[in-house]
Order: structure tokens, then C-alpha cells, then sequence
């Protein structure tokens, strides 16, 4: 049975910006491994276009990009996407939600309706983004290792690991990053690496897993 | 939750040693530089007060890193 991944990656401002283009290298992973994409992003990113989606196509790996809080994730304009009303749409998909603050709540209405496992954030999610790079995300060497480690979960879900593997290799890379970038000469000189640490620490501080 | 004196200027003293040209994407809180942060931290702001919530966890986490990470 072919698996789908279904990405949904709004972008309408800086963090959406970043997560959309961090967000090819998860699709290019994906179709290299033999699965069906479903992605949508930009403007389509709507409640109506993502849960009638979910419901029709059934994925088996789910990532949600964009904003969020402790009650629900937000798409394009930051309107409601998925809230706990709607959570039923993850139902038997493994769910990664990269936006702030949907583990918690969130999380537990989706587990609770059925969805496998629901991986998400109970801090907020920052990227951290140097100025220079701005319109080139994917070179932005400050944001760099703070997306591949969120990224890092979706690949070993694609790989065929489970949820929690998937969440232990995300905090295991953020742990040998935030060594390296620590013990850097420009962690001491220029400063750069000091809100990539910040970030990477943070964010994996409330990295967590809810299953049923 | 409110912060006391001390913990605003240990944030402030922290901002400060970041490089200016880096701004911090905080979800739908928006996009900042670290001046902006600093005036955010100083104003008691909603985004201040995240900030200085978020600082002083990456300050509880450091020491044990790997274990509170893994």
C-alpha cells in the first residue's frame, strides 16, 4: 500500500516564509521514498482545503506548518485550521504540527479522536533569522540547524521510524548541534551562533509526543 | 505571569550579547530584532513577558542539557 504525506505550508510572513522553504526539502525526502504527496500551501491553506483533504485522502504522515496555540493550528492569515471540533480529521495519521504551543491541548482532543500520534510544541516555536539571509532561507546559516531539527522528525517518520524515535532523533540532533555551536569559534567571536542555541534549546524543550 | 526587576535585566543583559543583524520569529506573536525584544522586555508587553519566560527556561536547561533534552 503506497503511503501519503500531506504537508500543509501557508506563507504569509517571516516564520511561515521559512517553514514553507524548509518544507521541499521534507517533500523531496518523501517522493524519494516512494510516497504520494499531497501539498498544499500559500493562500490554500484553509480549513476547508485541509480537513476536506485529510478526510478524502487518509494520510499516514501529516506535517502542519504555520502558527498555532494551545487550542488550535492556524494557515493562511493565521485563520483556524484545526481546532478540537475538527481534530477528527487526524484520525489514524502519525501528525507532526510545526507551530507554536498545539502539543498540550491541541494534542490531546486530536489523540483522543484517533489520531495515532500527534507530535508537536508546548513552547513557542522560534526561528531564529539573520537579516542578510532573509529572502534565502535555505541559506540562512542561523536558522539552518534550528529547521533541520524540526525537519529531523518528519524524515524518521518518512524513514518508517516510530513517532518516538522520531521525536528522541530530533532532540539527539539538537543536542550534538548546540555542542558543536557552543564549542565554535563563532559562538565566542561574532555572536551568530548564540540565537541559533537559543532557539534550538527552547524549541526542543517542548518538543513532545501524545499517542492514544 | 509577571516577572520581577531582576529577571527583566538579567533578559536585557541576555539580548544584548545577540547580534543586531538576527531577528526572532515567535510564532503569531510576529517578527523581532533584538532591539525591539529589548523595548518588548522593558514595556512588560505580552511578547516581553514571552521572552523573558522563554530565556529563563533556555537558562534552566543549559546546565543539564542532555539529560533534560533526550
Amino acid at each position: 500500500m503506497v503511503r501519503t504525506f500531506f504537508v500543509s505550508r501557508p506563507n504569509f510572513d517571516d516564520g511561515t516564509f521559512y517553514m514553507h522553504e524548509y518544507s521541499r526539502e521534507l517533500i523531496q525526502h518523501a517522493e524519494n521514498e516512494g510516497l504520494k504527496i499531497v501539498d498544499v500551501k500559500g493562500k490554500d491553506v484553509n480549513a476547508k482545503n485541509v480537513i476536506g483533504r485529510l478526510e478524502i485522502l487518509k494520510p499516514t504522515i501529516v506535517c502542519l506548518n504555520g502558527h498555532g496555540n494551545a487550542h488550535e493550528y492556524c494557515g493562511h492569515d493565521m485563520r483556524t485550521v484545526i481546532n478540537a471540533e475538527t481534530a477528527h480529521a487526524l484520525k489514524e495519521t502519525m501528525t507532526f504540527v510545526r507551530a507554536c504551543n498545539c502539543l498540550e491541548d491541541l494534542g490531546t482532543h486530536a489523540v483522543q479522536k484517533g489520531c495515532n500520534a500527534f507530535i508537536g510544541y508546548s513552547v513557542e516555536f522560534l526561528i531564529p533569522i539573520s537579516d542578510q539571509y532573509a529572502a534565502r532561507p535555505l541559506s540562512d546559516p542561523v536558522a539552518q540547524p534550528v529547521m533541520e531539527t524540526s525537519n529531523e522528525v518528519v524524515k524518521k517518520l518518512i524513514d518508517g521510524r516510530t513517532p518516538q524515535e522520531a521525536v528522541t532523533a530530533s532532540k539527539k540532533m539538537t543536542n550534538e548541534l548546540v555542542k558543536k555551536l557552543l564549542y565554535s569559534k563563532e559562538f565566542a567571536q561574532d555572536l551568530q551562533s548564540r540565537p541559533a542555541v537559543f532557539a534550538l534549546v527552547n524549541n526542543a524543550s517542548g518538543l513532545g509526543l501524545k499517542t492514544g | 505571569m509577571d516577572f520581577d526587576e531582576t529577571a527583566s535585566e538579567l533578559v536585557i543583559a541576555r539580548l544584548k550579547a545577540m547580534p543586531p543583524n538576527v531577528k526572532f520569529s515567535i510564532g503569531n506573536h510576529g517578527t523581532y530584532s533584538r532591539d525591539q525584544l529589548i523595548a518588548a522586555v522593558k514595556d512588560r508587553s505580552d511578547v516581553g513577558q514571552a521572552m523573558v519566560e522563554m530565556q529563563l527556561n533556555y537558562l534552566r536547561k543549559m546546565p543539564s542539557l542532555s539529560e533534560n533534552l533526550v
